[in-house]
Order: C-alpha cells, then sequence, then structure tokens
C-alpha cells in the first residue's frame, strides 16, 4: 500500500525530524565524500577535490529544504510553525488573549453544555439494540375527548394476536409496590410488565432469566426480576438471591434474574420488574389503564405500524366482550385510533422544541462573543496595517498574510475551545441530580462524551474562522502599497475602520436586545402562571403523601376504607394540622376518566355519553386543596360508608350542563348504564387539572368507596393523602405523619413525599428552566455588549486624542466631547436595538408555545429590554467619553 | 564553445534510477556515477534531485533502502529493488521505448 507508506514515512519524519535531517545530512556527507574521492582519483589534490564536490553539490541545507519540501508532511510543518508563530504573538499580548480565550470559552463553553443536553435528550437513541424499532403503542379517542388514550390488555391481546407489523407486543405499567420482609416495609418503583416486555427492549437479565409465557397467565408462580441497583443495595449483589422469596404486594414472588447494570427505561427508575397476572377470559375491552410498547419487524415503518393497528382496532370488540353497563357501542363512538410513534418520541415529549429554542439561544450568545472577538482582533489587524503594508511591498503573497491573520484567530479558538470545554465539563457536573434539567427526559444519562468534544472542537474551529473573517476582510482592503505612504490616508482608512467596528457593535447589541425580550416574555409567562388561579390556595401549606394498602395486608373492602379514614384522623391530630382529605391523585398530575351520563339527556340507543375527568375523593377534599364549594354539601363519611349514590361536580361541568351551578344540585347522574343514579349533593370550584395554562376540565368527583354495575363493593387502594398545615415540607412534619401511619398499619410505608407547591412548579418547571437558560444567555450577552461598547469607544477616544486636544484648544467643552463620544455608544444602541425588536418579535413568534398571558408583541417588554440595552451602553461609553473629556490639550499636543 | 545539456529529461530520473539498481543495490553517488558512466557523460545528475527521487521512490514502495558499510569501510545508505520496483521498471521501459520510437519515427520522417 503506498498511500500508508506515504504515511508512514511522513509521519516518521514529523516525529523524528532530526533524526530524519541527520539521515538526510549523512546520506549527503557521503555522497560528497565519495564525489570529492572520485576526483581525488582523477588526479585531483585533496583540498582541490574537496572543493570540487562541494561546488557540484551545493549547500547541504539546499538539499535537505529541497527533498523536505518533497514531502506531503511540510505542509503540515508549515502549518505548525505558523501556529508556533501566532502563539508567540499572542503570548506578547496578554490582555487580548485573555479577553477573548474568556469571552470565547464562555459562548463555547455554554453552548457545547447545551449541545450535550440537546444530543443527550433529542439525538442520542435510546439504550436498546436496534432501538429504532421500539415503539410505543399510544392511541387518540376524540370520540371520548381524549387527546391521549394509553393501552388496554384487550387491545395488547388483539395486537398481539392480530397483528402483521410487530416482533412482540408488551404492556407495562409503572407504580409503587409495596415490598415487605426485607428490612422495613418500603414503597419502590416496579414495573408490572406483560412477559414480552424485555424481548420488546431487546435486554437479557445479567443474571438469571427472563420472563416466559407462563409468568403473566395468574396461574403460574408469582415471579420477579430485581434492577441492578435494587439488588445491590438490597441483596448486596449476591448472586443467592435466585429462587429467594420476596413479598411484593403481600404476596410472595420467586426473584428469578436480575437486569444488567445500565438498564434504563424512560427514566422510571424501577427496582422490580413484575408479571402482570392475566385471565384472558375475564378482560373485557374497555381498560386503558396501561401502556404498550411492541419491536417493530425489520423494515416496517411507523407509519405502516400505524394502518396496521387500525386495521387490528376494529377486530377488538369482535375478540372482547364490552364491560358491564358500558354503552354497547362505547368502543365505537369513542373514535379510536392510533398514534404509534418511537419511543424515543414518546419518551422526549415535548420538550424538544424548548431545547433547540434554548440552542438558539446560546448560539445567539455565542454570536455576540465571536463579534466582541472580533472586533479585538480588527484593532491588532489594524495595529499591524504597516507592517503588512511593507511586507506586500516586498512581495509577500495576500495567502501568506491571510495565514497570518487567520492563524492568530485559529490559536485564540483552540484555547477558547479547550477553555469552553472545560466550562463545559463544569456545568455538566453541575447539571447533576437535582438540578435545573431534572425534569428534563433523560436528564441523568447528560455527560461530556465524544459527541460533545467534537462538537466543541468543531464549534471552535467555526468560531475561530468567524473571528478571523472581519477583520481579514479589513485587512485585505489595507495590502496595497498605498499604505505604506503612511500619514495622508490614515483618517480615511480608520473612518472605514470604525465603521466595521461599529457594525459589530450593532450586531452585538441587537442580538443581547433579542436575548433579553426572550427572557423578559418568559419572565411575564412566569408571573402569569403563577398568578393563575388553579383553583388551589397555598399550595405550599399542603402536605401529600401517597398511601397503598394491598388485598393481601388488608382484605375487605370496609377495613381499607376504616383503616384509611383512621390514618385522616392521625394526620388530623397532627399539631399545625388545619385539614385534610384523601384523594385518588393531585390536581395536575393526572386524574381517571368516566363517561357520564346524565339524568334526562337522550345520548342515543347504546351511544357512549362524554367523558369527563373524574377523581375520587373523601370528604373535605376542597378544603384540604383550599377550593371552594359553590353550592350544596360536602361529602361525609357516611356517603362513604353507606356507598351512598351521590356525586360532586365542577363548576364548569354544572355550567355546561346545567346552565348554572345551583341548578345542578339534585339532578342526577352517573357512570354506567347499570349503576343505580347518583344525585349532584354539591357543586366546587373549577380546578385546573391538565396543565397550569389549559382551562379548567369539567369534572365530576365520586366518593372513595363504589359499587359496580353487578353491585359488587371496592375500594380504592391506591391514595393521595393532602394534609394543610403551615408545618407542610418540613422533615419534622414528614416525620411525624410517618409515626403516625406505622401507629395504624406498621406494614405500609409513606411514599411519594411532595407539597401541593412542588406539583405546581413541576407543571412550570420546563419554562423556568427556559427562562433560567435565556436570562443567563441575556445577561451574559449584555455584558459581553457592554465590554464591547467600552472597548470600541475607549479605543477610538486614544486614537483620536490629538484631534480632541486640538477641538478643546480651540474652544470645544468637555461637555461637547463627552456627548460625542457618547453619541458612538448610543447610536450603535439605538440602531442595534431597534434591529434587535424587530429580530424580537420574531423569536417571540417562535417560542409562541412555551408563553402564556402574554403576547408575542408585548410593548413592555420591548421597551424595557431596548431601555436596558441603552441604558448600559450609555453607561459603557460615558466612562471612556467623560476619561476624554479629561484630556489635558497642552500635555496631549506636546506628547 | 557550445554548450551541451547534460540534464536529465524531464521525468525520467526515476526511469534511470530503478534501471541502474536493478543491476544490483547501491549507494546514492554509486548511482550517480553509474549512470553518468553508461550514459557517457550524457547525464550529469543533480545531487538534491537525486536524493529527493530516492525519498519519492522508496514512498512509493519502490525501493528498499538499509544502512551499510561500504567496500572502502564508510557508511552509506544503499538502496535496492523491491518487487514492486521491478514491475515498475517494466511498465516505465515499455512507456519509454513507445514513447522514443514514435519521437525516431518522427524527426526520421522530417528529415
Amino acid at each position: 500500500m503506498s498511500l500508508w507508506r506515504q504515511l508512514r514515512h511522513g509521519v516518521r519524519t514529523l516525529l523524528w525530524r532530526s533524526r530524519a535531517d541527520g539521515e538526510l545530512d549523512e546520506e549527503a556527507r557521503h555522497f560528497a565524500e565519495e564525489a570529492a574521492a572520485a576526483h581525488e582519483a582523477r588526479g585531483m589534490g585533496k583540498e582541490e577535490a574537496r572543493r570540487m564536490a562541494r561546488l557540484e553539490m551545493g549547500s547541504a541545507l539546499q538539499i535537505r529544504e529541497e527533498v523536505r519540501e518533497a514531502g506531503w508532511e511540510s505542509g503540515l510543518t508549515g502549518f505548525l510553525d505558523d501556529l508556533r508563530y501566532g502563539a508567540r504573538r499572542l503570548v506578547r499580548s496578554p490582555g487580548f488573549t485573555a479577553a477573548g480565550i474568556i469571552t470565547l470559552a464562555l459562548g463555547i463553553g455554554a453552548t457545547s453544555a447545551l449541545f450535550a443536553v440537546v444530543y443527550t435528550v433529542l439525538l442520542r437513541p435510546l439504550p436498546y439494540p436496534h432501538a429504532e424499532r421500539v415503539v410505543a403503542l399510544v392511541h387518540t379517542a376524540p370520540g371520548a375527548n381524549l387527546k391521549r388514550l394509553r393501552m388496554s390488555p384487550s387491545l395488547y391481546f388483539t395486537y398481539r394476536e392480530e397483528s402483521r407489523v410487530f416482533d412482540a407486543v408488551a404492556l407495562w405499567n409503572g407504580r409503587r409496590a409495596t415490598v415487605t420482609g426485607v428490612g422495613e416495609a418500603e414503597q419502590v418503583p416496579t414495573l408490572f410488565v406483560s412477559h414480552e416486555f424485555l424481548d420488546v427492549l431487546g435486554v437479557a437479565p445479567a443474571l438469571g432469566r427472563g420472563f416466559r409465557s407462563g409468568d403473566d397467565d395468574g396461574q403460574s408462580p408469582r415471579t420477579a426480576i430485581l434492577s441492578d441497583g435494587y439488588w445491590r443495595q438490597r441483596f448486596g449483589g449476591s448472586p443467592g438471591v435466585l429462587g429467594r422469596r420476596l413479598v411484593v404486594e403481600s404476596q410472595p414472588h420467586e426473584v428469578i434474574g436480575v437486569l444488567p447494570a445500565g438498564f434504563d427505561f424512560l427514566g422510571e427508575k424501577a427496582a422490580l420488574l413484575v408479571p402482570f397476572r392475566f385471565r384472558r377470559e375475564q378482560i373485557r375491552l374497555i381498560q386503558f389503564s396501561e401502556d404498550g410498547i411492541a419491536r417493530l419487524k425489520p423494515g416496517v415503518t411507523v407509519k405502516e405500524a400505524n394502518a396496521d393497528v387500525a386495521r387490528c382496532l376494529l377486530l377488538a370488540p369482535r375478540k372482547f366482550p364490552m364491560n358491564a353497563g358500558f354503552a354497547a357501542n362505547a368502543f365505537s363512538d369513542a373514535r379510536i385510533s392510533p398514534t404509534v410513534r418511537s419511543l424515543k418520541d414518546e419518551a422526549v415529549g415535548d420538550v424538544g422544541g424548548t431545547l433547540w429554542l434554548l440552542m438558539a439561544g446560546v448560539g445567539v450568545l455565542l454570536a455576540i462573543a465571536c463579534a466582541n472577538v472580533s472586533n479585538l482582533a480588527l484593532v491588532r489587524v489594524e495595529a499591524r496595517r504597516r507592517e503588512f503594508a511593507v511586507r506586500a511591498a516586498l512581495g509577500a503573497g495576500w495567502g501568506r498574510m491571510a495565514r497570518d491573520v487567520m492563524t492568530e484567530c485559529a490559536v485564540l479558538g483552540f484555547m477558547g475551545g479547550a477553555a469552553g470545554l472545560g466550562l463545559c465539563a463544569g456545568v455538566i457536573r453541575w447539571l447533576g441530580p437535582g438540578s435545573l434539567f431534572e425534569p428534563l427526559p433523560r436528564a441523568a444519562e447528560i455527560g461530556l462524551d465524544a459527541w460533545v468534544v467534537a462538537f466543541a472542537m468543531l464549534l471552535s474551529m467555526l468560531c475561530a474562522m468567524g473571528v478571523g473573517l472581519v477583520p481579514l476582510w479589513r485587512a485585505s482592503k489595507d495590502w496595497t502599497t498605498e499604505a505604506v505612504r503612511g500619514g495622508g490616508e490614515r483618517m480615511s482608512a480608520s473612518r472605514e475602520r470604525r465603521t466595521t467596528q461599529r457594525g459589530l457593535l450593532v450586531m452585538q447589541l441587537g442580538l443581547a436586545t433579542v436575548l433579553l425580550i426572550a427572557s423578559g416574555l418568559l419572565l411575564r409567562t412566569l408571573a402569569a402562571l403563577r398568578s393563575v388561579d388553579a383553583g388551589f390556595t397555598a399550595p405550599q401549606e399542603v402536605q401529600a403523601a401517597r398511601v397503598s394498602i394491598p388485598v393481601a395486608l388488608v382484605g375487605s373492602t370496609e377495613m381499607v376504607m376504616r383503616q384509611q379514614e383512621a390514618i385522616l384522623r392521625k394526620f388530623e391530630a397532627l399539631p399545625g394540622t388545619t385539614a385534610a382529605a384523601i384523594a385518588t391523585s393531585l390536581p395536575l398530575e393526572g386524574a381517571n376518566y368516566d363517561p357520564v351520563y346524565v339524568e334526562g339527556r337522550d345520548y342515543g340507543h347504546d351511544r357512549l355519553p362524554p367523558v369527563r375527568r373524574m377523581r375520587r375523593v373523601s370528604p373535605g377534599y376542597m378544603q384540604a386543596l383550599g377550593g371552594r364549594l359553590l353550592a350544596g354539601r360536602d361529602l361525609t363519611w357516611q356517603d362513604v360508608y353507606g356507598f351512598a349514590p351521590v356525586a360532586l361536580v365542577s363548576e364548569s361541568m354544572a355550567r355546561e350542563v346545567w346552565g348554572e351551578p345551583v341548578n345542578g344540585l339534585g339532578k342526577r347522574v352517573r357512570a354506567s348504564l347499570g349503576e343505580p343514579w347518583r344525585e349532584v349533593i354539591g357543586v366546587v370550584g373549577d380546578v385546573r387539572d391538565d396543565e397550569l395554562t389549559a382551562a379548567a376540565p369539567a369534572m365530576v368527583y365520586w366518593p372513595l368507596g363504589h359499587r359496580d354495575a353487578a353491585g359488587n363493593a371496592s375500594a380504592t387502594r391506591h391514595v393521595d393523602y393532602l394534609v394543610r398545615s403551615k408545618r407542610a415540607g418540613s422533615v419534622g412534619y414528614v416525620k411525624e405523619m410517618r409515626e403516625a401511619l406505622r401507629s395504624v398499619n406498621e406494614h405500609v410505608p409513606l411514599a411519594n413525599v411532595r407539597t401541593l407547591e412542588e406539583v405546581r412548579a413541576k407543571a412550570m418547571s420546563t419554562r423556568a428552566l427556559a427562562l433560567v437558560l435565556l436570562g443567563v444567555a441575556g445577561i451574559m450577552g449584555l455584558l459581553l455588549g457592554v465590554v464591547g461598547v467600552y472597548g470600541v469607544v475607549a479605543y477610538s477616544a486614544g486614537q483620536r486624542r490629538r484631534e480632541i486636544a486640538i477641538r478643546m484648544a480651540v474652544g470645544c467643552t468637555p461637555r461637547a466631547v463627552v456627548q460625542m463620544f457618547m453619541r458612538e455608544g448610543l447610536m450603535a444602541a439605538a440602531v442595534g436595538g431597534a434591529l434587535g425588536l424587530a429580530a424580537g418579535i420574531g423569536a417571540a413568534r417562535a417560542m409562541r408555545t412555551l408563553l402564556f398571558g402574554v403576547g408575542t408583541v408585548d410593548v413592555g417588554t420591548l421597551v424595557v429590554a431596548w431601555c436596558v440595552v441603552a441604558g448600559a451602553a450609555g453607561l459603557a461609553s460615558w466612562a471612556p467619553a467623560s476619561r476624554a473629556a479629561r484630556t489635558d490639550p497642552a500635555r496631549a499636543l506636546r506628547g | 564553445m557550445p554548450e551541451t545539456n547534460t540534464d536529465v529529461i524531464q521525468g525520467t530520473l526515476d526511469l534511470l534510477v530503478l534501471k541502474t539498481l536493478s543491476l544490483q543495490p547501491l549507494h546514492g553517488f554509486g548511482i550517480a556515477q553509474r549512470i553518468e558512466q553508461i550514459t557517457g557523460g550524457v547525464f550529469k545528475i543533480n545531487p538534491g534531485s537525486l536524493l529527493t527521487a530516492f525519498q519519492r521512490l522508496e514512498r512509493m514502495g519502490w525501493l528498499d533502502s538499509e544502512w551499510r558499510a561500504t567496500d572502502n569501510s564508510r557508511r552509506a545508505k544503499y538502496y535496492s529493488l523491491t518487487r514492486s520496483g521491478r514491475k515498475r521498471l517494466e511498465v516505465e521501459t515499455r512507456d519509454w521505448k513507445r514513447r522514443a520510437g514514435a519521437i525516431e519515427r518522427l524527426l526520421e520522417a522530417e528529415g
């Protein structure tokens, strides 16, 4: 391979340059000696022969150069020489170098750090083999007013049996399960799965076996697979764990396997995998409370998968019976259609737009940084004009001098990139758990990997080029012999240079304005969100925690409810508690849905009535939330224990159905055809439930205990407690709650402890993240802009010292001098600000979906942003301007 | 005195070196001397060009080199032809003969 030899020889020459040179010299010397010997043999004198040989050979140095230039590596060594020269020049002006490196490091570091986030969250494939073939089985049901419908066991079996596009289909549900018998009772995050779950992901256990088809049939012995972390934490990583019994939800499960260490599923942090226990013959058509994933056959697209799932959906009603009490056509009326998408898209959700927006934000910051450094470099090229002109006159080519300018920027870019990468590594470490980025999916995976390093390197190269281009362009105009003449043309040239500087300044200030506008809009958004009436008050005083009572622990429905009330009473008795209640879920954390029939309405034969948001609650729920009871009365414990056919409805529901809230009282509703009518005994205030930004949905509240269509009573075993107290959120209070719970049932843990305020903050977290990042970018951009203004004005004042002295000598006031220079900064701010406003309106349009309670053209924000930029520019130019005004004409003119 | 052109024809140095080495391994001066001897002094070799040619040919894989003691016990770098160098020589020889023949025919036709 001659290419390989070329490379090898070249690299060898590069690495052992002195050795290669030595060999060459020796070869040349030998040549000369032999030549001399030959001459001598022909009868020449010794000295004469030697002189003759040397004459024929030419200088050894020249030969060396000649041979060396022939190799490809000479281009590289030339470049390295340039770099060395550039670096040496930079070292000689530490101020410029430090400013350049710091500025570029800020820009490159921030951009790379955000790239690390974008790459991890949006671009990197999920950690499964052929992850692109793993899809989430999601649906939409416009007929039931559901934008997003999950999976049901009936559809799981349907897809498994009928589909032509999937290699495997699995059902899963992430919940907490109570584990007893290994230390203290605890609730651990658990994935309930059908047996193909790991096959769909393409993951095999590190120890033991995976689930088999028998494991989820409801008859074979119960099994469980542990996560690596749980295995190490609870069983010390002992392989002897296989075959051991683990009590999950009060049922013994045999441990059959341990997951590999890096296993992750949508950030669920599951400690256990436990199979569902299906009895196929008991499955009814509608029970959309699970989630589904599937692995596509090779070569099948998501679009084809959707088409096939749509076909299967038509088959489901023929395979499974309708739930008792449901309208016969409920399934078809819901108009379920598939929205199957890749599991990655499902994992990422809708943060993609926000992240790209933030990426654009730091990109703008980087552009400001580059403009800043470019301006500095421009001044340096200016200082070397004479040198360049002389060199040009002596015949130096354009390329040679351009290389000179560019290598200086390349060194700067490289150093800035290296420092930026360090900064990026620091930021990423700081991004760890508990940080701002935690609400992002896959946040835990964010790290400094090869892609981020490559990105930072590419970025620093681009920055070097971007920074160098403007000074290069300016300098190339001067590289004419004309510049050597000196003196005369200086004024015009420096005016042109100032125009370029101002152009860069306008760009910096304009971009800073855009960033400020974007963060201003987000600030207003967050303020608007904070003042939204979500339907609850003082959420920081509501302590919430989840309590689950497994069937195996407390069997009877009555006993479950008694225990739940007993726990509630204990909480109420804690010092500082003012109200307490139980609910199936918290506002903003997802509720259930029920079709709601209203008495006297004709829904057509066997048709599905409107599907409403539903939550089961104990008496006192609205009081604990700090919500309002608009009409009627609250539930009572008698209602709960007696399975009284009563209901509460929300204000918007009452208005929609009966016109006025009061009119709803005494009316009757029900969730299925088989159950008795429930009387509406109270109308309560609206509570926002999807998002803070969306209007409160129409909602019904059923009592905790209920009877199904067949009259079987059942309790709600997984509930959240809401306890209102000024002490909410304190460690002591939670500890007292734990003790109170233990005094009622020592096998039940207190799980998912949080305050309602934390729930509300989580609903705002994406916007808060965007605000903080854009805000930081905006402030840094403004600072860089200020430095830029200061630098340009100060430089300009220095250059025009004599001119000012003359002006002042002939009667110009210091005030006029200050005005003259401040005008320079303020003009740049005015023009840049105006351009920034235009661009800012465009940016606001791009971030429309993030905004709430504020329009895309918000005059207040625009004006404030402009004023801030103008004020900062004014201050930045005032300092050098006033210094210029203190010039002593006599001294300046003499010096 | 009319100047006699002793420059090596552009592009033929490689051929001369390869041909010379096909007989036996030689060091740089040896090669230059051999070429001058055989061509009867028609070609005089510039040492710089020769050493550059060595580097090029070695990197193409047509030459091997080795430091060795000479007859008069000095150290010198000896070059030898590799297998692919020998093939290259055949190709270049054929090529040269074709071209030289063509030029000769052309000149004769004119004369």
